[in-house]
């Protein structure tokens, strides 16, 4: 199968400090795919490099097969990249109807400065609706997206970025600050979403109880290395992760 | 104290207070999108009523309404182009960087409005057209008049595009997360610059109006300094904010002018900036600014 994210010897540094030090791995399509490691080693660095808010100083990233370097955010956004962000980006003075359209304005593609033109209007809303309902956000359609619950936040980012039929969904911590319930509806959510409309996911998580059951791929970092690569029956084997990761947080 | 001739003032107050308005409304799109403040306002005023003065006199001679609309895109272009080669290169810098940079703009575009137009003030060719209404003892003049109708009409007509039009409601995206807006495909960089071009043209409207009756010249650098405490009043991030303080503080003015200036010399000047500290002290962020909690 061809890889539909690719990573090739991905290196970064600011200032002299190494975020990343010759990264490489392989998301083939419909993968549930981890990225793992404690704070500072370098996984939000990784996913800003992979959505093209960094430019690594060595290395490259393929998506769909095509060489991603100097693409910008927005057209990596536009092939089908996306992305939810650890410190949530909701649009907060908008309402969440407003925040899932332009989302669903990426899916559906609107042009003109002023409106869209009216049939491409009506599909975006209704695609718009198809998601809110999905996530079972439509009561609070017309809610200020900055007055929710964090939780719902989280929920309502999600669906911006799923309303934008990305290929790949690049996830930063979804799961942190939910209660148990949430991380289990937004788990089930991101497995239906991956289902049903063949969306690949690319997890960050800090917590790596939460996603090694769900996943299909393991990328474990620490200080910018890869520990570990492949399948997440091997990590808790692995005596690298152990001693960096398990055996301090476990 | 002759209360006769309060409507007077109120008008001429509301007028000026319009054009505030106006201003700072650019002022505080540019902040919300790129959290600059852009100390060189003044400067965008300066440069904004001398083109409409280059496109009122010879060669082009144009009447002055005309002036202004031809003078309009080339501010903007102005404003576009400020942001792409001044502001752009300091994203992601520390703050007080890009405020340094900015008043380095301030000297920067004083000197070159200085060798383009020269130092000495200019006079424009020609009036605004209108008739001055006569209401009783009220009089609008036609000044005034150009000043509250192009003043709300445009305000009113901006918000509404930020509302309603996609732009504005990408433009509001990128104000909210930059970041996010990127991540959804919208072309960031571009709204960005719309934004400076948007600021500049609506300085250069509003500096050109203010200017109309004395002529365009380095006083009017001073007049574009009014969008701080207005701003501030506002609540820096708030459009509906940097209107009503517009007005407001448009209003004060007049009303200072008129009935406290004969014994206190000097007040007009101060007063807006009395109020603001005020205003601050029972309100950090402003009469209607966001205060803003993060979540870390």
């Amino acid at each position: 199968m061809t890889p539909i994210l690719e990573a090739h010897d991905l290196s970064l540094s600011f200032r002299g400090v190494r975020a990343l030090n010759g990264v490489s791995f392989a998301v083939n399509p419909g993968d549930f795919f981890a990225i793992i490691g404690p704070n500072g080693a370098g996984k939000t660095s990784l996913l800003n490099v992979l959505s093209g808010l960094y430019r690594p100083q060595r290395g490259r990233v393929r998506f769909l097969g095509e060489d991603l370097s100097g693409v910008s955010p927005q057209e990596r956004a536009r092939r089908g990249l996306g992305r939810t962000f650890q410190n949530l980006e909701l649009f907060r003075g908008m309402s969440v109807l407003d925040n899932v359209k332009l989302g669903a304005e990426l899916a559906v593609g609107a042009y003109g400065a002023l409106t869209p033109d009216a049939r491409k209007e009506w599909a975006i809303r209704r695609w718009a609706e198809e998601v809110l309902d999905y996530l079972h956000l439509s009561p609070l359609r017309h809610k200020h997206a900055g007055a929710l619950p964090y939780g719902l936040q989280k929920r309502v980012e999600v669906a911006r970025a799923l309303a934008g039929k990305p290929k790949v969904l690049l996830l930063d911590e979804p799961m942190a600050g939910l209660s148990l319930e949430e991380k289990q509806d937004l788990a089930r959510f991101l497995l239906d979403a991956r289902r049903e409309w063949g969306v690949t996911l690319v997890l960050v998580e800090h917590d790596l109880k939460a996603v090694l059951e769900l996943s299909t791929g393991v990328l474990v970092m620490s200080y910018g290395e890869v520990l570990y690569l492949g399948e997440p029956g091997g990590v808790r084997d692995n005596p690298r992760v152990t001693e960096a990761y398990l055996g301090r947080s476990a | 104290m002759d209360l006769s001739l309060l409507p007077q003032f109120l008008i001429t107050g509301l007028s000026t207070g319009a054009l505030y308005a106006l201003i700072t409304l650019g002022f505080v799109l540019v902040y919300r999108a790129t959290s600059v403040v852009n100390f060189a306002i003044g400067e965008f005023l300066l440069v904004g009523a001398y083109l409409v003065y280059t496109f009122n006199v010879a060669p082009f001679n144009l009447p002055l309404p005309l002036a202004m609309l031809v003078a309009l895109p080339v501010a903007f272009l102005f404003g576009w182009l400020i942001e792409r080669g001044f502001v752009r290169p300091l994203l992601g810098r520390n703050v007080v960087a890009v405020i340094m940079a900015t008043i380095g703009l301030v000297a920067t575009l004083d000197g070159v409005a200085q060798l383009v137009w020269g130092a000495d003030q200019k006079a424009y060719n020609g009036e605004l057209p209108g008739q001055p209404i006569v209401l009783g003892s009220l009089v609008l003049t036609a000044r005034s008049m150009w000043g509250i109708v192009v003043g709300i009409g445009v305000a009113l007509l901006l918000i509404a595009l930020l509302r309603y039009s996609r732009y504005g409601v990408m433009i509001r995206a990128v104000s909210e997360s930059e970041t996010a807006a990127l991540a959804l495909g919208i072309n960031a960089p571009r709204m960005v610059g719309i934004v400076w071009g948007l600021s500049a043209a609506l300085a250069a409207l509003g500096g050109v109006l203010l200017a109309s009756a004395s002529g365009p010249g380095f006083h009017v650098i001073a007049l574009g300094l009014m969008v701080f405490p207005v701003a501030i009043l506002g609540g820096m991030d708030s459009v509906p904010g940097a209107v009503i303080a517009g007005l407001a503080l448009g209003v004060v003015q007049a009303l200072s002018t008129g009935y406290l200036e004969g014994s206190l010399p000097g007040i007009t000047e101060a007063i807006p900036f009395v109020i603001v500290l005020l205003v601050l002290l029972l309100r950090p962020y402003g009469l209607f600014g966001q205060s803003r909690i993060e979540r870390v």
